[in-house]
């Protein structure tokens, strides 16, 4: 138990802070209007302002209580951005299966439960399954092998 | 897949040491719809891919780019070689585009080759359930004490610039409802709640038929021949309206003139095909028949108008 | 007797043999292709549309029509077994279906939901085939004021669905407005919060964002924590299949609710099934005696959405077919479908082709009964996929959402945007604040902005106007008596001290 809710107040300053960033964006950026036609402007900063007012009714009663600890797992994000980017680098530029194979693997590093054994049997297991589906059985066009020379 | 692809037209042409245009196409031939599966853009594209398969004697695959109002599939033809294996079928919204997109990614002079004007028809002038007013005339007089409200398909769509073009040239008493797409705009309009809706023929005819609108006008001089019971534009005494929709065939920039040529005539006798007759027919439409240089100039005065028209009337300002 | 005359010609136009064989194919494609998450009914249309394009129309229709059951269905199962949701509409199913799951009851749930689908489609269907023409009629008198106040109560709803308090789902919904403006302004056409790039104008695509914020803020929360085993092998027998009596008593009221709210949203050109489906779960939570069941795996939250999804799905094709306006981007692929074919829809389809309408309208219903035959088998199977140890599955799931995101736009950068919704998903689970309502306001913001502009151009800015309308005065003022409620009772039992229940779930 933390002596002050920081979860709250750090979500609801956070939503605050978004909230006046747009509002402050659209406001400088597009025009506002009239209330008959109303302008690009208009709904982003009313948005923006509403958002910011709940962020606030968010944080400020969070002062005044108790709260939970927040546990952040950093390794899972880690790996799995890494995963998910390289399959977006290599869906185009190598094909799905090398694609689908490398983010299969590399994806069950965030947890040290699969050995490598494993993984790269349940990674080929993956890319004839997505192969078989995507390929053969749908027929999408994504090359199932590229080379970029 | 691309590189593959290029390497082996190149291997080809090194091959046969020129260019020679009665080899084309030298492979599969892709064919770039902007917009989505089932559209009528792609509805008259896949029939004449059935078609051009059968005169070329090679795959043409069609491939559906849409978003950003056509621009997303456009940017990505005039990004492909001008080899004519990359084509792009767009509507009028090629033109409108320049008008009023700012960040558009390429020239529409120089990245763009047009090479044929596939359909062509008029714009038509529709009134929903509260339109009292049987032609164009009568529309105008009526909207004198009872303003009118012109639905459109949505800011930039060719039914916005078509009623800016009405407006300017009657100086009718007018307001724009931007509709999200022409769906929503007809059910608006038969529901009372807009006045109008400008469209081309196969658009509107449906519902015209259905008798749920009503044709006040052909926008053109002259009356319509598939259509001639519409009364036109010349006819109520309004002039500079007369600009028609159209389905065309792009090409990239900086294609050779006699490959424009060649695939012009491929795509002209893909058109007098039963099947796509037939469609023209349902759809009250006309085969264009010009020559690559002729629709060219169309294609670049249409974009000068839109783009005055644009300056004019403070669309996307 | 009319009627039962066209029934008749609609039975025999879809038990030919051809017509049901593209049935079951479109079906059984759909089925497997809608657990893929990220492929809802749109994505695994357009997929498939291009086959459709040499068939006969009514095959090809009814074919079409049973892939986008199918998908819808498939949606559903991946949502209660995963809690990964590739449409607003299965977002709905996850809240309490996957709660089911969790507690071992994973088949009670699928059951239910193929019942739910099954109850709810016949019901869309009795309504399509007895009043299209008359709903059709009436769903013109909505312009943009009525559009705009039923928006408004969606939005006013949205806030109580999640198990959070009104500060954070009213907040959330504000955020998933807001991040709905980024692209295309629909009334001026200027790009907004695109930053000048071309691929932003488009804005985010809704499935990239449910399967971020769901499938990959599950993952990422999941892994590497502690679990509790989800189901054993006893769970996949057919007895622990079969809902209790229990769960019947509770299913049969919000069922019946679901389905007449799903008909009567789907059939407005215009809304569509997903608004149908938050409308659905928000009045069952409203109207329930233990609003606390909901998101811990109630039968009622799960039921009404299925049952509203189905029926929506039915009823959308009445202005498709009656008016040739389609109501869903969904829609408007069978209507190219459709015109493809040289058949124009509209009033006179109805007379003109009596059993191509007909026909069509049985073999929906032939389509949803088999769901139900290919479907109730299934779940033995479906469920037994819990019994993979989750650090097997996670990575095959990571896979089908790469590849689901891909494969919408096939652009790489869809890819990462789903990441980046990942991110939000997961720190929105740190930060306790409720995913759902940041959907609906996603789904709803544009409309309610697009119509609300619109009203006040009609209006000639004069917003009185709006509110003398009948139909849309009237559901502003529910809406305004809703919210103010809505605040009362919160700030009710506030002071009658810390209600247990209010306290947010832990999740993680």
């Amino acid at each position: 138990m933390l002596d002050r809710d920081y979860r709250d107040i750090v979500a609801g300053l956070g939503l605050t802070l978004a909230g006046v960033a747009a509002a402050a964006y659209a406001g400088s950026n597009y025009a506002m209007g009239t209330v008959s036609r109303m302008g690009p402007g208009m709904m982003p900063v009313a948005l923006g302002v509403t958002l910011a007012a709940f962020g606030l009714m968010i944080s400020v009663p969070a002062l005044f209580r108790k709260g939970d600890t927040v546990v952040l797992k950093p390794r899972p994000l880690v790996v799995m951005s890494i995963s998910i980017i390289g399959f977006a680098l290599m869906i185009e530029t190598v094909g799905i299966v090398p694609a689908v194979f490398f983010t299969t693997v590399f994806a069950t590093f965030s947890e040290t439960r699969v050995r490598l054994g494993a993984a790269l049997i349940l990674g080929a297991g993956m890319t004839f399954a997505t192969w078989a589906l995507f390929i053969v059985g749908l027929n999408l066009p994504i090359p199932a092998f590229d080379w970029p020379f | 897949m691309k590189t593959i692809f290029v390497a082996a037209v190149a291997a080809t042409l090194t091959a046969t040491g020129a260019f020679a245009q009665e080899d084309f196409p030298t492979g599969p031939v892709t064919i770039i719809v902007p917009y989505g599966t089932g559209g009528s853009t792609d509805s008259t594209a896949r029939p004449l891919a059935i078609e051009l398969e059968r005169i070329w004697e090679q795959p043409v695959v069609i491939v559906n780019r849409p978003g950003a109002g056509s621009m997303i599939g456009t940017t990505e033809m005039t990004q492909a070689d001008p080899d004519g294996h990359t084509l792009l079928i767009n509507t009028a919204a090629i033109s409108t585009a320049p008008a009023i997109q700012t960040d558009l990614q390429y020239d529409p002079e120089e990245d763009v080759t047009p090479i044929s004007l596939l359909v062509t028809s008029p714009y038509i002038l529709v009134g929903g359930a509260n339109v009292e007013s049987d032609d164009l005339s009568g529309f105008i007089e009526e909207a004198q004490d009872r303003p009118m409200f012109m639905g459109t398909a949505g800011p930039g769509s060719s039914s916005h610039f078509m009623s800016e073009l009405v407006i300017e040239a009657t100086d009718l008493p007018a307001d724009i409802v931007h509709f999200s797409g022409g769906g929503e705009a007809y059910t608006n309009m038969m529901g009372g709640h807009s006045d109008t809706y400008i469209s081309t023929t196969a658009s509107v005819m449906p519902y015209v038929n259905d008798g749920r609108v009503k044709a006040l006008s052909v926008l053109a001089p002259e009356r319509f021949d598939l259509l001639p019971e519409i009364p036109s534009s010349g006819e109520a005494g309004v002039s500079g309206v007369d600009i028609n929709g159209w389905v065309a065939l792009f090409g990239p920039g900086g294609m050779d003139e006699e490959l424009a040529q060649q695939i012009n005539a491929d795509f002209d006798e893909a058109m007098a095909s039963d099947r796509m007759q037939d469609l023209l027919a349902e759809n009250y439409a006309l085969a264009g028949d010009l020559s690559p240089a002729e629709f060219r100039e169309i294609y670049l005065r249409d974009i000068g108008i839109w783009q005055d028209l644009a300056t004019s009337r403070g669309i996307g300002q | 007797m009319e009627l039962l005359a066209n029934l008749a010609l609609g039975l025999e136009t879809a038990v030919t043999p051809t017509n049901l064989l593209f049935c079951f194919a479109g079906v059984f494609l759909g089925t497997f292709v809608g657990v893929i998450p990220g492929v809802g009914p749109l994505a695994a249309i357009s997929m498939l549309f291009p086959l459709t394009f040499y068939l006969d129309p009514t095959a090809a229709l009814i074919m079409l029509a049973g892939i986008y059951y199918g998908t819808t269905y498939g949606g559903s199962t991946a949502s209660i077994l995963l809690n990964i949701p590739g449409a607003t509409s299965s977002a709905v199913t996850c809240l309490d279906g996957h709660p089911m799951a969790k507690q071992g009851r994973a088949g009670v749930a699928l059951f239910m939901t193929t019942i739910a689908s099954f109850a709810g489609g016949s019901f869309g269907i009795i309504v399509l085939s007895l009043f299209s023409p008359l709903i059709a009629e009436y769903a013109l008198t909505f312009g943009p004021a009525e559009y705009f106040s039923l928006m408004v109560l969606g939005l006013v709803a949205a806030s109580t669905i999640a198990n959070a308090a009104p500060s954070k789902g009213l907040a959330m919904v504000v955020l998933g407005m807001l991040v709905a403006t980024v692209g295309t302004d629909s009334q001026s056409g200027v790009g907004r919060f695109t930053f000048g790039s071309m691929s932003l104008l488009e804005g985010f695509g809704i499935s990239a964002m449910a399967m971020g914020l769901f499938g990959i803020g599950e993952i990422l929360s999941s892994v590497g924590a502690k679990r509790i085993a989800k189901v054993d092998k006893s769970s996949a027998k057919l007895l622990n299949m079969l809902p209790t009596k229990d769960d019947w008593r509770r299913s049969w009221l919000p069922g019946l609710r679901g389905s007449s709210i799903g008909a009567f949203i789907g059939a407005l050109p215009g809304t569509g099934p997903s608004i149908a489906v938050f409308m659905a779960y928000a009045v069952e939570k409203r109207t329930s005696k233990t609003p606390e069941r909901f998101g811990n795996g109630a039968i009622e939250g799960l039921v009404a959405p299925e049952t509203a999804n189905n029926a929506a799905d039915q009823t959308a094709f009445i202005p498709t077919l009656t008016l040739g306006i389609p109501g869903s981007a969904t829609m408007a692929l069978m209507l190219g479908a459709l015109m493809i074919h040289g058949i124009q829809p509209g009033p006179t389809l109805i007379v003109d082709q009596p059993s191509l309408f007909w026909g069509l309208v049985m073999s929906f219903w032939i389509g949803n009964l088999l769901l139900l035959v290919l479907n109730l088998p299934l779940i033995g199977l479906w469920v037994r996929l819990l019994l993979i140890p989750y650090h097997f599955l996670y990575p095959a799931i990571l896979v089908f959402l790469c590849i689901g995101a891909y494969s919408v736009r096939a652009n790489p950068a869809d890819v990462l945007v789903v990441l980046g919704f990942g991110f939000v998903g997961y720190a929105m689970r740190l930060a306790d604040l409720p995913a759902a309502p940041l959907l609906l306001g996603f789904v709803l913001g544009p409309l309610v902005e697009a119509q609300f502009r619109r009203a006040m151009v009609l209006a000639r800015g004069d917003f009185t106007a709006i509110l003398e309308r009948p139909i849309a005065g009237t559901v502003l003022v529910l809406s305004a008596i809703v919210l103010i409620w809505t605040l009362v009772s919160a700030v009710l039992r506030r002071r009658r001290g810390p209600n247990p229940t209010e306290e947010p779930s832990s999740d993680t």
